[in-house]
């Protein structure tokens, strides 16, 4: 077979769910770089696709869409950013005070910190995980005098053994009014 | 009510409803990259019940469906940008959200024990009998030899590995693979 033949070939066994872990994660990198690759996986879709409308149409329970909604509730950026990623089950995430909406909340210190940490448990939920799994977290202030209020609220969102901890002030972050940022580290399912 | 609007509803061709379809959900998942929560919630409205029933194909279970179907839908929401629409449908590519997602659920929880019955009970005939008479795939797929032909349902359907189809259908590993790479050839040459 030539390079176009194994590209189809490879293309047609990753919309058949047949490629294996490795050469899985292979695939769906090359198709989110290879627009040849794309258009074949493209072409196997569409061929296969009237399979999809043999499924019958199952009811999911009520309570699905209120657990969709809460794991949903921070809107995408508009920058080159997630606001967590996984990797190997580790989780990362560098969270500040964004509302669902995507606005920022410039309230005080206690308003940003609770925010931040309320963002921090939904991109846990939403990669399965909860509070308990947090490894270490980085917070970083740009006033010392905002963290004994970040502390008492901070207290309230983590379970002892808490997780490793630095506490950083800086001059300022990016985001204008944004006074509090947290760097954190889980390992999901790990406790 | 007088009923009309559904009376005139029923009298387009589904083809046309499904185009129509196909144009909300395209719109729909452009709002959500934009950062619109209600047009997840209309995608959640139009396509959950049959994305539950593909993982369910999958997973033979409710609760691992709808496991697949929530993890699906947050992909959705923060991948919504990465939807082209020139490179295919929308409501193909949330249905490979949800398989993809329903398919990683199946192989890490090594589902199939030999007991399970709802497995056994998996009918490949059946569920090319649920395609339309007009169905390019459903024509071709008709045109390969059993069991031949079950190795693509059994595989894009059910999910089952290489191993798996060849517990079932009881051949050696290699014979799957060259069942699976001919039935594919098969139908990439009958269907264009």
């Amino acid at each position: 077979m030539n390079q176009h033949d194994l590209d189809n070939a490879m293309a047609g066994d990753y919309v058949m769910g047949l490629l294996d872990g490795a050469e899985h994660a292979a695939a769906e990198r090359r198709l989110a770089t290879d627009p040849s690759f794309a258009h074949a996986v493209s072409a196997w879709r569409a061929r296969l696709a009237d399979l999809d409308l043999t499924a019958e149409e199952t009811p999911p329970s009520p309570a699905l869409w209120q657990r969709i909604a809460d794991a949903t509730k921070l809107a995408p950026i508009d920058a080159p950013l997630e606001w967590a990623v996984t990797s190997n089950g580790v989780f990362y995430a560098a969270l500040i005070a964004v509302r669902p909406d995507g606005s920022f909340d410039d309230g005080d210190i206690r308003a940003q910190t609770t925010l931040t940490l309320e963002n921090m448990k939904h991109c846990l939920e939403a990669a399965g995980g909860t509070m308990d799994d947090v490894a270490q977290v980085t917070v970083y202030l740009t006033a010392r005098k905002d963290a004994k209020i970040m502390n008492e609220v901070y207290a309230t969102y983590f379970n002892k053994p808490y997780p490793n901890r630095a506490t950083v002030v800086i001059s300022e972050l990016l985001v204008p009014g944004c006074i509090i940022e947290m760097v954190v580290y889980a390992h999901i399912g790990a406790k | 009510m007088t009923g009309n609007g559904t009376i005139t509803a029923r009298l387009q061709a589904p083809d046309l409803l499904d185009r129509e379809r196909e144009a909300q959900l395209a719109a729909a998942l452009a709002r959500c990259a934009a950062g619109d929560r209600t047009a997840l919630r209309v995608i959640y409205d139009s396509e959950a019940p049959r994305m539950v029933g593909i993982a369910r194909r999958i997973l033979f279970r409710q609760d691992l469906a709808e496991e697949a179907v929530h993890d699906a839908f947050i992909r959705i929401w923060r991948g919504a940008a990465g939807f082209d629409p020139r490179r295919g449908s929308a409501r193909g590519w949330l249905y490979a959200v949800v398989r993809n997602r329903a398919l990683s659920i199946h192989r890490d929880e090594h589902r199939y024990e030999a007991s399970d019955d709802s497995v056994q009970d998996v009918d490949c005939e059946a569920t090319l009998s649920r395609m339309p008479e007009t169905s390019a795939l459903r024509r071709c797929l008709e045109q390969i030899d059993r069991p031949r032909r079950d190795v693509v349902v059994l595989a894009y359907v059910h999910g089952m590995s290489h191993g798996e189809l060849a517990g079932r259908l009881k051949v050696p590993l290699g014979t799957v693979k060259s069942w699976v790479r001919r039935s594919l050839f098969a139908l990439q040459e009958c269907m264009g």
